[in-house]
């Protein structure tokens, strides 16, 4: 190289990982000495500059930005050539002083090269913003080699940079760096594979780096290996690697732990020995016993906060917008065929009209769930319910799919991909019915006031429970007998506390409110006229419609459940959307213009309603669901298997209850 | 460092990173370099709860609810192995 010719001129690598300032280190130290081209044979860029400090000249090569050395890419495999085979005087190793723990395993992988290390620790004022005090003269004991703090975007600490190089390359002797170590078992297995490859590493490799790399199962350094032992030697080294494959947990792991111990020793954190405030939240948020019991107190609030701000809202734009509207339309459509009347005052507006006055409950709901997901509560809701699943013996992974259940059983059941065995992913498919959907706990929230007035808030609250305890012994049992579940390990990083933002929270109102406009002006729609169609014809009446027959069909297990074929029906339609049970019930019982809320009050009894709501909430679930149960089990038998269960399971509850209530005296 | 992630984890089921990091006295910063090494050498998995496989072409993903989910790291079956091992 070019140092033979030019003996006084100290080569110097700037390695580092990318976006440590490394670039603009470069260009103060070198100015417009640059010179830039390509590595040999590779497409990554070379920039080289030229330094003189003292009369010492130093050639600077800007080394590609690399989270280590294991030649996994292309810049990575340059920036270890580089120093293998150029061997540098020095190498600077440039960090981002605000990202310590990610810096150094670069570092840690330098150490084990045949080379002298600098380190320029950079960006020391985003470090000191963030409150992380680095004592450099303490790293720099720890380490064993010169630390140097550097702010490169305002030039400071780069004379004193160039003075640790000169001097180090000076003294080559005072580089005694803390190299991590492996475990003893380990060393016994390197010291052998360095006795198997002894006298067959040519230069300018390393034995002991090449023996560790080889252990550690560096794909590059394994394919040079083979040819260098060659085939006499090669079966017994690589006999000896694949029984100690797993060594690669010591080796990375010694590194870890080495910069485990540098961190203790030389970083203090302002959140290090205090106790954050995620830490204080997350004492109540995360327990065992007082997570379950913030979380259920949390989804309590949810619905208070929604029966009390959006119910009244509801009941407002019914009273204001829909029945006047239906009153207009009645008025003006008054010579029309009294069908085309019917049709557009009961069907149209009185199904999906009286659906889309959902919106403030949606809004109110959504823009809670939103506040929570938002603050970050609603992930720690997540770690609890997986405790739950572990409580009841469920696989491990199930609880991420029902999770997200609550919003919608559609993605539950596709998320059930993240289970690789077909048992447990079976298993969570089945179950994930029985997570309250947003649209289901739209209709409870719709529904309990009307019947239960001030009692609306616990009876909303049982019922969700009653929902999470069907699952939870039908999980048991299920997984006791058709399936086996197992235990998987997991580990959480749940995030930060944050105040929320009120944009973030507006969107997700926005989305969620919209796409249930959407759905009201479609599914919704379509279903309310096909009601109301099949409760209009043939003759004209509610009584004698093709409905009345329908539902009076079912009677005999209406009425072991206390509820009327209008009920039946309500039950029934909600299989295409849950919204529409209550499109149906505004058509069926809102035909006399009192107003549904009214009408269902007086007509329906304490126990018919709860067992009514009972069996919505345990019911089959929507149609879409459906469609992706068996896309996903890829099987009829499994998604009508489920179909059935779940009737059975909200049929069986709906009896139940409303017999418990009328023991109770709640009226039958 | 590595090896006894793996063990916390298959003593304790469910552990959250910061419980981690206090077991192991480290920083959660190195903990979740320790997390991101073991996955890269295949002995834990990151999973998404649903949102980014499963619902990548669903119509309500504008409308999920869960945007700040919780990373999770579960066992590989190879690092169920090399425990299975360790407990023999």
């Amino acid at each position: 190289m070019s140092r033979q010719a030019e003996p006084q001129t100290l080569l110097v690598g700037l390695a580092g990982q990318p976006n440590v300032g490394k670039s603009t280190l470069f260009n103060l130290l070198t100015g417009l000495s640059q010179h830039v081209g390509n590595w040999p044979g590779k497409t990554v860029e070379r920039k080289e500059g030229m330094l003189t400090h003292d009369g010492t000249r130093m050639r600077l090569v800007d080394l590609p930005g690399t989270y280590s050395l294991t030649a996994h890419s292309l810049e990575e495999q340059v920036a270890r050539d580089f120093i293998i085979h150029e061997r540098p005087d020095i190498v600077v190793m440039v960090a981002d002083a605000s990202s310590l723990e990610r810096n150094l395993y670069l570092l840690a992988e330098l150490l084990i090269l045949p080379v002298p290390v600098v380190l320029a620790l950079n960006m020391m004022d985003v470090a000191e913003a963030q409150g992380i005090r680095i004592e450099a003269h303490v790293l720099e004991a720890a380490l064993g080699l010169p630390v140097v703090p550097v702010v490169a975007t305002r030039n400071q600490g780069l004379a004193e940079l160039v003075a640790a190089i000169e001097r180090l390359a000076r003294e080559p002797t005072a580089f005694h760096p803390l190299r991590p170590q492996i475990a003893a078992p380990h060393r016994e297995v390197l010291a052998q594979l360095k006795g198997m490859l002894a006298g067959r590493v040519p230069a300018p490799f390393e034995l002991d780096w090449v023996a560790l790399k080889l252990l550690e199962g560096d794909a590059e350094i394994t394919r040079k290996a083979k040819d260098w032992a060659g085939e006499a030697m090669w079966p017994g080294i690589a006999a000896l690697l694949r029984a100690h494959e797993d060594a690669v947990l010591d080796i990375a792991g010694g590194r870890y732990e080495w910069i485990g111990r540098m961190i203790r020793a030389a970083v203090t954190r302002p959140r290090l020995g205090q106790v954050s405030l995620t830490d204080r939240l997350d004492r109540i948020a995360v327990h065992p016993l007082w997570g379950l019991l913030l979380l259920f107190g949390v989804f309590a609030a949810v619905f208070w906060i929604t029966f009390t701000l959006a119910a009244p809202a509801q009941q407002w734009l019914e009273a204001t917008a829909v029945e006047p509207a239906r009153a207009a339309v009645r008025h003006t459509l008054e010579a029309a065929p009294l069908w085309i009347t019917a049709l557009a005052a009961d069907g149209v507006l009185g199904g999906a009209g009286l659906v889309l006055t959902f919106l403030p409950i949606l809004a109110v709901f959504f823009g809670l769930l939103a506040l929570l997901e938002d603050t970050g509560y609603l992930a720690r809701s997540a770690y609890v319910m997986d405790r739950f699943m572990h409580v009841l013996g469920l696989h491990g992974k199930s609880f991420l799919p029902l999770f997200l259940g609550f919003g919608c059983n559609v993605p539950a059941v596709m998320g059930t991909r993240v289970i690789e065995s077909r048992s447990g992913r079976l298993l969570t498919i089945l179950l994930a019915p029985l997570v309250p959907c947003s649209a289901r706990l739209a209709v409870l929230a719709f529904l309990a006031p009307v019947f239960f007035g001030a009692a609306a808030l616990p009876v909303a609250l049982a019922l969700v429970a009653l929902n999470l305890l069907v699952l939870a012994l039908v999980g048991i049992t299920l997984n006791h007998t058709l399936f086996r579940g197992q235990h998987m390990a997991f580990i959480m990083e749940l995030p930060l506390y944050h105040m929320p933002n009120a944009r973030t929270i507006g969107a997700s109102v926005w989305n969620n409110t919209w796409a249930f406009a959407r759905k009201a002006g479609s599914f919704i729609l379509l279903a309310s006229v096909g009601v109301w169609a099949l409760s209009y014809f043939p003759a004209g009446t509610l009584e004698h419609s093709y409905l009345a027959r329908l539902g009076r069909a079912f009677a005999p297990l209406g009425d072991l459940m206390g509820m009327d074929w209008r009920l039946l029906v309500a039950l029934i339609t909600s299989f295409v959307a849950k919204e529409n049970a209550i499109a149906t019930l505004s058509i069926l019982y809102g035909q006399d213009g009192g107003g549904l809320a009214r009408t269902l009050a007086t007509q329906v009894s304490p126990a018919s309603a709860l067992a009514f709501l009972a069996v919505t909430m345990l019911f089959i679930p929507c149609l879409a669901t459906v469609a992706v149960m068996r896309q996903e089990t890829g099987s009829w038998r499994w998604t009508l298997f489920d179909v059935a269960l779940l009737l059975a399971i909200a049929l069986g509850a709906g009896i139940l209850v409303y017999h418990g209530a009328r023991i109770l005296g709640m009226g039958g | 460092m590595l090896s006894k992630v793996l063990r916390l984890a298959d003593e304790r089921g469910t552990l959250r990173s910061e419980e981690l990091a206090r077991a192991l006295d480290a920083s959660p910063e190195l903990v979740n370099l320790a997390l991101t090494e073991l996955a890269r050498r295949g002995y834990l998995q990151p999973i998404t709860p649903g949102c980014s496989t499963a619902c990548q072409h669903c119509p309500l993903r504008a409308a999920c609810l869960y945007r700040r989910q919780p990373q999770v790291w579960t066992l590989t079956g190879k690092g169920a192995a090399w425990l299975a091992q360790e407990h023999t």
